[in-house]
């Protein structure tokens, strides 16, 4: 902890190295952003945190509706991360314009929408009314959702199914496009193809891996909904190898992200492939963890003489 | 109310019943001096990342800069804080939460169960700072588990009623036995923090008697302020509501709630 306080204690940062990426047509001040789902709508953290100095606030995944999401317990610690089985609850898309997106408007980082639907037409549907929208300046597609009309296997977990999704969002919107990958596939390299064929801007990657625990006391399995999403520190190495298999078969811009906790974490993800990062679940151990992420990143940055983050994407070469 | 990250300075801790029960007082004066009676702490307990989840504990009471907890080692968590010494810094998230709101022109009837009792003690301890009175009931499993009775019994205007299931203080059997009837029902509103099956009860004999009742929840939790949305409890919804999500945070909506907006038969059930 003593490193954390240092990281944010030091203002002066001097001239520095030049933190701006661009994710295609998407331009960040910096490659630091903070995971959906991890983060709210932006207004929860403002209290704690210096939200402008984010580069990009990706949103809870907003669905066409309200969802009320599943039943508790909704979350569980594991040895370096957590098990998490929130179920989409979020306030649906009306809700989302009129109440929520208002504030990000207000604040430097940009604003990245995640969608989610179980319907590709509820995709294409977000995707075109969230393009009309002030303030939107990005979508990422949550396609970890089951497909109903395919017998409830994810759309994510199905190469043709993931570029069936991206075609109908891309037709939809003008807006840069990034599409999340699950790592609880065979082959993700398969998928990511199939995304950039289906005219994703971008990937970002990895969502959470499947997994579950028991309540010993109460003799039951933990979540609710017994099966959650594992993240934190402990899928870190399962994320850096996705990123590693992806980086080999597109060549489009990558957005790193599982279980980064500080500064270097973020330098393995660009060295290793991404353009980007986001921070998920380090904002509930440390509220302020992506600008300790930031400053950690330029420490390394200063440390190794490089004068840009460009200069740290995919600097390992196989 | 605006939460903040503070370092906490622990200023003593020891143990205050036998069943691994401590009290933990730490010097943390931003917290301090915005903390309300049903608020609590979310507090990192290790450096690193592992244990990963901050631990929700609500304030037991609050002396000049000083804030008390009162909690049981129930697994690596709060087994680290025992381990605590003073000096020690400790990184506090708070306070969150929204509190206890008296009721005005009622008597409070204050009810703390088990490891539920902090929240209440620090409401009862307020109101008779303030120069109120009510009625304090108190259930434990035993003599081993039991805290705060004395300075409950100790502090002017409160009368304190306790109840061990194993009849070693107090009245044998359960605490709910202790709730009052007649006469002594009029003009009465109910707090409480306990176990949930003990606030299924209270909340479903206030329900009976027509008192306005407020209990305080507890859940996992994962980031405290609002946004994970890992913390939530189920809440009757009217069909024409605007607001048809079926859910609400402990951190950020609670962890006080009206009793009579509680799903008692979906939050029980998994139990």
């Amino acid at each position: 902890m003593a490193s954390d306080r240092t990281e944010l204690k030091r203002s002066d940062r001097g001239a520095g190295p030049d933190l701006r990426v661009n994710i295609g047509a998407l331009s960040l001040a910096n490659p630091v952003m903070v995971a959906s789902g991890t983060f709210g709508y932006g207004e929860e953290f403002a209290d704690v945190c210096d939200i402008d100095r984010i580069g990009a606030i990706v949103t809870k995944a907003i669905t066409l509706k309200p969802k009320s999401g599943n039943p508790g317990p909704r979350v569980w610690e594991t040895p370096s991360g957590m098990l998490n089985s929130i179920g989409l609850e979020n306030v649906g898309l009306e809700r989302f314009l009129s109440d929520k997106l208002p504030f990000l408007q207000e604040h430097e980082s940009r604003v990245i929408v995640n969608i989610a639907a179980v319907r590709i037409d509820d995709y294409a549907r977000l995707a075109e009314r969230l393009s009309e929208a002030e303030g939107v300046d990005a979508l990422e597609v949550n396609i970890s959702c089951p497909n109903v009309k395919a017998g409830g296997l994810s759309f994510g977990t199905d190469p043709d199914q993931a570029r069936a999704v991206t075609l109908a969002v891309r037709a939809a919107t003008n807006l840069p496009l990034l599409i999340k990958l699950t790592p609880n596939v065979t082959d993700i390299g398969v998928v990511a193809e199939a995304v950039v064929d289906g005219g994703a801007d971008s990937i970002s990657l990895i969502n959470t891996l499947v997994g579950m625990a028991i309540d010993l006391e109460r003799e039951k399995p933990a979540l609710g909904n017994i099966f959650g999403g594992l993240s934190g520190p402990a899928i870190k190495p399962v994320a850096l190898a996705c990123l590693w298999k992806v980086r080999g078969r597109v060549d489009v811009p990558l957005i790193g992200m599982g279980g980064i906790v500080n500064g270097r974490d973020a330098a393995e993800f660009l060295m290793a492939g991404a353009t980007a990062v986001q921070v998920g679940t380090a904002s509930f151990v440390e509220p302020r963890s992506a600008e300790i992420v930031l400053n950690g990143l330029i420490d390394y940055l200063k440390e190794r003489n490089l004068d840009s983050a460009r200069d740290l994407v995919g600097r390992i070469h196989i | 109310m605006k939460r903040l990250v503070e370092e906490a300075v622990v200023r003593f801790q020891e143990p205050v019943a036998p069943r691994l029960i401590y009290s933990l007082r730490l010097r943390s004066p931003a917290i301090a001096a915005a903390v309300r009676p049903g608020q609590f702490v979310h507090i990192r307990v290790s450096s690193g990342f592992d244990p990963l989840l901050r631990r929700p504990i609500s304030i037991h009471s609050v002396a000049g800069e000083e804030i008390e907890l009162i909690y049981r080692v129930v697994g690596r968590g709060t087994e680290i804080l025992a381990g605590l010494r003073p000096g020690a810094v400790l990184d506090l998230l708070g306070p969150i939460g929204r509190g206890f709101d008296l009721e005005p022109d009622k008597t409070p009837l204050m009810i703390g169960g088990g490891l539920g009792v902090p929240p209440i003690h620090y409401l009862a301890q307020d109101l008779a700072t303030r120069g109120g009175s009510g009625l304090v009931l108190l259930g434990f499993r035993g003599l081993d588990d039991a805290y705060a009775v004395e300075e409950l019994e100790a502090l002017p205007g409160l009368e304190v009623k306790t109840a061990t299931e194993d009849g070693s203080l107090g009245h044998k059997g359960l605490l709910t036995e202790l709730l009052p009837s007649g006469p002594e029902l009029d003009n009465r509103a109910v707090y409480a923090c306990g176990p949930t099956p003990m606030l299924a009860a209270v909340a479903a004999w206030a329900e009976e008697n027509g008192l306005p009742c407020q209990v305080s929840l507890e859940e996992r939790m994962g980031c405290g302020l609002g946004a994970c949305l890992g913390c939530t409890v189920p809440v009757l919804i009217d069909d024409d509501s605007d607001n048809p999500i079926k859910y609400r945070r402990v951190c950020t909506d609670g962890p006080v709630f009206p009793a009579s907006t509680i799903n008692w038969k979906e939050l029980t059930g998994g139990l």
